[in-house]
């Protein structure tokens, strides 16, 4: 359990990059803290300097480039949420991004911060797989991008080294036509984890099939795809209701979620075939 | 390793020695003395410290205080034309005995009964207010899901803001 013995909040990614390297305690990154400051105790036994990453330029704002969107890692919750650039199916990252915490939660937190202390249920995550998002990782070495299926190793364990910090993600452009959607499964309409999160992309392809994204949250170790599903629904020629309800059968095997105090296994794999099939019914609407 | 910093809290500069793991509630209320922002949690779960940082409402419990350094800090001190006080000179000076609307409008409405939840929610109703000037209840009720209230059931609170609303629309402004 960490205890924050100092702070530094430095004005340019090599200082950052640098304090990484050189601090005289292990360094914990912190942009919005809204994770980090609930597990730091005064007097507990893991001294750590706190490294303050929320103002470096280069980690901020939205982009549209040639390729896609550039979303800074240090921007907040608040702003992917209301973005104007979240055009079209990119508006499923707002709607997730949304969909964190509480108002004063999305104002600290960083889109960053969701994706690198990497909770199994996180909101933006399915969001960010779906749309087939890319994260850019910065260190002494140079930098380096790693597609976000590969990012994840466990609760809270990505494949960042020690000295790297994530710079931004990337999206790129979408296929034509796609609609996406997230479903977030929780008690109440703010403040809760998910007990289950499910991010479905749909689109159409030239030659009259489907391609499909389904991205899975709080039922596994990691977020993770559903590619059972999205093979079965590559090949059906049409997404009725007997190829939906296989789809969804397929997602929740694909889960392996635990008991916890939100939930049981049997229930969250209950809601994962409940929540594919109904982001499948409303998608397969949208794009007829 | 403490740390010398200037707060700004209700456009008044505010020079404290905190350490660096110190929170921003914690400094508010038990270094400045300004006690009207409430720990109900201190894990950014209830609301209750809610203050505004550079126009935003932000849980405070979440805030490290050297990092409010540099930003405008709008406390519920600030709301009811207090200009602040320092505890060096003991002051405690109200330039005015009004109340700002928001809060006129919970006490009309019953809105406050134990009051822990109230300075918290009077700062997010002027967020809300300020970024949307006549909200829906349904665009209310979305605003203030960050702030817990044990006592009311929401409904007085929920009424209260919209008629703040309705006060201070359209021209009028929100001080």
């Amino acid at each position: 359990m960490p205890a924050i013995v100092d702070y530094v909040r430095p004005s340019s990614v090599q200082e950052a990059l640098s304090v990484l390297e050189t601090a005289s305690a292990p360094v914990r990154v912190i942009a919005g803290g809204t994770d980090l400051l609930t597990r730091v105790r005064p007097d507990a036994p893991d001294p750590v300097v706190a490294l303050d990453i929320s103002a470096l330029a280069e980690l901020a704002g939205i982009e549209r480039e040639a390729e896609g969107l550039r979303i800074g890692a240090a921007t907040k919750l608040a702003d992917v949420a209301s973005s104007d650039l979240l055009t079209g199916v990119w508006q499923v990252l707002a709607c997730g991004a949304g969909q964190v915490g509480s108002p004063q939660i999305r104002n600290l937190a960083t889109i960053g911060g969701n994706v690198c202390n990497a909770s199994p249920a996180a909101d933006t995550i399915p969001c960010l797989l779906i749309l087939g998002a890319e994260a850019e990782a910065v260190s002494p070495r140079g930098r380096r991008r790693i597609a976000l299926d590969e990012f994840f190793l466990g609760p809270g364990r990505t494949v960042l080294a020690k000295d790297e910090i994530l710079a931004a993600v990337y999206i790129p452009e979408p296929w034509p036509g796609a609609v996406a959607t997230y479903l977030k499964h929780s008690p109440r309409r703010a403040m809760d984890l998910a007990v289950v999160g499910v991010g479905v992309l749909l689109a159409r392809t030239a030659a009259g099939r489907f391609e499909v994204r389904i991205a899975l949250g709080a039922v596994a170790p990691t977020p993770l795809r559903a590619t059972g599903a999205e093979a079965l629904l590559r090949e059906a020629a049409r997404l009725d209701d007997t190829v939906i309800h296989e789809a969804a059968r397929l997602a929740a095997q694909a889960a392996v979620p635990i008991d916890d105090v939100r939930a049981s296994a049997e229930y969250r794999t209950e809601m994962v075939r409940t929540l594919t099939a109904r982001a499948l019914r409303r998608l397969s609407t949208n794009l007829a | 390793m403490a740390k010398e910093i200037v707060l700004t809290i209700n456009g008044l500069p505010h020079p404290v020695r905190v350490e660096p793991d110190e929170l921003l509630v914690d400094v508010l209320r038990d270094r400045l003395w300004l006690t009207g922002t409430k720990k109900g949690c201190g894990t950014g779960d209830c609301g209750a410290c809610t203050v505004i940082m550079d126009g935003r409402p932000v849980t405070s419990c979440l805030v490290l205080a050297v990092a409010a350094e540099g930003r405008e800090i709008l406390t519920v001190e600030g709301l009811a034309g207090l200009a602040g006080e320092r505890r060096s000179t003991g002051e405690r000076r109200p330039t005015g005995a009004s109340l700002h609307p928001i809060q006129e409008s919970f006490i009309e409405h019953g809105a406050v009964q134990c009051g822990y939840c109230t300075p918290g929610l009077l700062m997010m109703a002027k967020a809300i207010l300020d970024a949307n000037p006549s909200p829906s209840e349904e665009q209310v009720r979305a605003g203030i899901a960050g702030n817990l209230c044990r006592c009311t059931g929401y409904s007085k609170i929920v009424e209260a803001i919209l008629a703040a609303g309705e006060k201070m629309a359209p021209e009028g402004g929100t001080e």
